[in-house]
């Protein structure tokens, strides 16, 4: 290929990967924690949450009579739950959405559940489940965002276009050197040299992972109004129809009775003859006092891969249990239900269970990794060294300076942020109305200070307290439940299960990773080489006067940066 | 987590470390091993790896696990190597 | 030949990204269409799912490939000529 192509995708590559790398970064460093969502959901979920009565599967027909007598509305759609755990603990739930609310908008969902007493009473109550886990994943859907509204989605979009083209172009640059550079992960001298191979030996072996991001991440972002165009122009107005066939019907049907649907044993029994190596987690209602009832059995294959994030699903009739649709059953797809499934299931990690969870978990922290690495390159490619004729200490250029605060504070922030957020689940629950809010409040807060203090202090400097305030956020997260157990009196708590001690445990190993990072870059900071940005032996202020390092400060240093370049120029 | 999915990601191991060791850039070893009989190795291990999965997954499942693990080997191999040059450096 | 006679590569940042956010994304559109003509007997649901899905890929590959080009000129001419060749065929597909 010609060395000018090569050169022109350099300039595409550090464009597109200088302007997306720290919104990539909060997407996959929340996106590797959301492969966990179920367990930080139990983990969050108070225990106070968990004490309903739970009704026994057998007694769910006069539970769903019951309900549906006191709350007739709840006909459009309920769910019975067949797995119960600290996030779902109640037999039967439903969500109603905030009709003025985005679609996507699943923090202002309000929750229900029914119970039913010895008496065969029943009580309905708002459930206030855990929305950590909800809240993360936002983080993860609109690049660190608020909230999941269409402008940010797709905000995020161009993010995800921009990434798309940083791989492609990443790759072209790396050609003439592929095959003679693989697994290259030189340590030494020549960090340049170092920060590049530990950056390319990502992006090329986890390629086609980040190619299936960015290509589903596109799609996420925009296939609303992909649709909507498609429809006008390729299936003439038809995809409304198409895409709910069950929808609308005869209007003036009488409306049916509930009681007369088959129990949910029998229901199971019929996809248990269908597919017998799915697993049924959900029954979700829909209409079920219209003439289009409809159940979906939602569930997981173990030895296929599922069609959304929370499983695939069989449709049946629940009056007369005849199967309706087998289009998203995981494992029983036709090819193109297949391709489009893999998209989804590729994404989210929907397959091969916990084994392929952890791993999907390590490759997004890698990908996480792969663009903070990317962003110290560009950094490092800038650096002034030191001249040879020993004419002092250079000053290193202003932007690499606030690409190196930037970096540090809005990646670190991310981290201390979600640690913060996570651990404020337990100590704020009962102490605040709106816990969901306050985990916004807890992540903004620890982001912006983080971002704050950086740019206050300098790359450098900031680097390490921040990673150390990052391992005692992230520490905290065991802490909270070992006192959670040990003094039941402070109102915390810790579940017995695997999947939330999972959590614990997770915390503390990355705990463990932000010391060992916070104590190697206090080495480098204080005695690795002083011509960088990465060193806290004050180049820009130590070239202009010596008084100045006492004072530190980039605003200071900022300043003389800019001063001691006018001045030579 | 079942013994022919377990065994399938094991092989799986194995073949991955036998090609990264091929390499020359490898850095677990003074020298590379013998590139043609380790990634022939490699490539035993792998289809060995994917026949295990196969006995657990279904083809298509077991193919996107056998990906996933293999990206995620590749890329741990080389950081290992690094971190074993930076212990004996020191 | 000398080799200075193969032109040098324009940058013409601004002329062929625009052709390969805008041009690119009419000709995955417009390849989508003719995928939803072919797939005709396809169930329309699954259909338009995979029309939707394949727009990804192509809008996102000329995208990146467009810098390829020799200048921005060319990238508008080619891609506008691919968008002429997909949705002419389509138009005519409306004939049949």
């Amino acid at each position: 290929m010609r060395s000018e192509l090569i050169r022109i995708y350099k300039a595409v590559h550090t464009w597109t990967g200088i302007l997306t790398g720290m919104a990539l970064f909060i997407a996959f460093y929340a996106g590797a924690l959301t492969v966990f969502k179920a367990p930080l959901a139990r983990w969050a979920s108070p225990p106070a949450f968990t004490e309903v009565a739970a009704v026994p599967l057998a007694d769910a027909p006069a539970l769903i009579a019951a309900t549906l007598a006191v709350r007739p509305e709840t006909a459009r759609d309920f769910s019975l739950n067949l797995k119960l755990d600290e996030h779902q603990p109640a037999r039967l739930s439903w969500q109603v959405r905030d009709p003025k609310g985005d679609d996507h908008d699943s923090f202002s969902v309000r929750h229900y559940a029914a119970s039913m007493g010895a008496d065969g009473g029943v009580s309905v109550e708002e459930a206030q489940p855990s929305k950590l886990a909800e809240f993360i994943d936002v983080l993860h859907r609109v690049v660190g965002l608020p909230a999941d509204t269409d402008p940010n989605r797709w905000f995020m979009g161009v993010v995800a276009a921009l990434y798309a083209v940083a791989l492609v172009s990443g790759v072209i640059v790396l050609l003439p050197s592929l095959v003679k550079d693989f697994f290259a992960l030189r340590v030494g001298k020549n960090l340049k040299r170092m920060w590049l191979d530990a950056h390319n030996v990502v992006g090329i072996v986890s390629l086609p992972f980040h190619l299936v991001m960015a290509i589903t991440a596109v799609g996420f972002a925009y296939h609303d109004g992909i649709y909507a165009l498609q429809n006008k122009m390729l299936h003439g107005g038809g995809l409304a129809a198409a895409f709910s066939p069950r929808a609308g019907g005869p209007q003036d049907a009488p409306p049916r009775d509930p009681a007369a649907m088959l129990p949910p044993a029998e229901l199971l029994a019929r996809v248990q003859a269908l597919a017998p190596g799915f697993e049924p987690e959900r029954l979700q209602y829909a209409q079920v006092s219209g003439p289009r009832a409809t159940v979906r059995v939602w569930g997981h294959d173990a030895t296929a891969f599922s069609p959304r994030f929370s499983g695939g699903f069989v449709a049946l009739d629940p009056y007369s249990g005849k199967v309706v649709n087998t289009e998203y059953l995981p494992g029983q797809q036709d090819a193109p239900h297949a391709t489009v499934s893999s998209l989804f299931a590729l994404h989210f990690g929907a397959f091969g269970g916990t084994p392929v969870q952890w791993m999907y978990f390590l490759l997004g922290m890698a990908g996480a990794w792969l663009f903070y690495g990317g962003n110290l390159l560009w950094i490092e490619t800038r650096r002034r060294k030191v001249p040879r004729d020993g004419s002092g200490m250079p000053v290193q250029r202003l932007d690499t300076r606030l690409m190196a605060a930037a970096t540090v504070g809005v990646c670190l922030g991310c981290v201390c942020g979600i640690s913060l957020s996570i651990v404020a689940g337990k100590w704020l629950h009962g102490q605040v109305a709106d816990l969901g809010s306050w985990h916004r409040y807890s992540y903004y807060a620890a982001f912006s200070g983080c971002l704050a203090w950086a740019f206050l202090r300098g790359g450098a400097r900031a680097s390490v307290g921040l990673l150390w305030l990052a391992a005692m956020f992230t520490f905290a997260i065991p802490a909270t439940s070992l006192l959670g157990a040990l003094v039941p009196a402070l109102g915390l708590w810790a579940h017995p299960a695997a999947a939330t001690l999972g959590v614990d445990l997770a915390a503390a190993a990355g705990g463990l990773c932000f010391v060992w990072m916070a104590r190697a870059t206090a080495r480098r900071v204080h005695g690795g080489p002083a011509d960088s940005v990465w060193s806290a032996r004050a180049p820009a202020a130590a070239s202009t006067s010596s008084g100045k390092e006492a004072a530190g400060g980039a605003a200071d240093e900022v300043e003389d940066g800019v001063a001691t370049a006018a001045s030579t120029r | 987590m079942n013994l022919a999915l377990a065994s399938g990601l094991l092989l799986a191991l194995a073949g991955c470390i036998a090609f990264y060791l091929a390499s020359p850039q490898q850095r677990w070893r003074a020298a590379p091993l013998p590139a043609r009989p380790a990634r022939l190795a490699a490539g035993v291990l792998l289809v060995a790896g994917m026949a295990a999965l196969c006995q657990a997954l279904q083809p298509l499942t077991a193919i996107y696990v056998l990906l996933t693990w293999v990206m995620l080997l590749l890329v741990l191999l080389p950081y290992l190597g690094a971190l074993l040059t930076l212990r004996r450096g020191a | 030949m000398s080799a200075s006679s193969v032109p040098p590569i324009r940058r013409d940042w601004l002329a062929k990204t625009l052709a390969g956010v805008l041009l690119g994304f009419t000709l995955a559109i417009g390849c989508s269409g003719v995928f939803a003509w072919l797939a005709d007997g396809m169930q329309m649901s699954v259909r338009a799912q995979l029309a939707m899905w394949m727009v990804m890929p192509i809008w996102l590959g000329v995208f990146s490939g467009v810098y390829f080009f020799r200048s921005g000129l060319r990238a508008w001419a080619w891609l506008g000529g691919a968008n002429a060749l997909v949705f002419g065929a389509l138009a005519a597909a409306q004939w049949l």
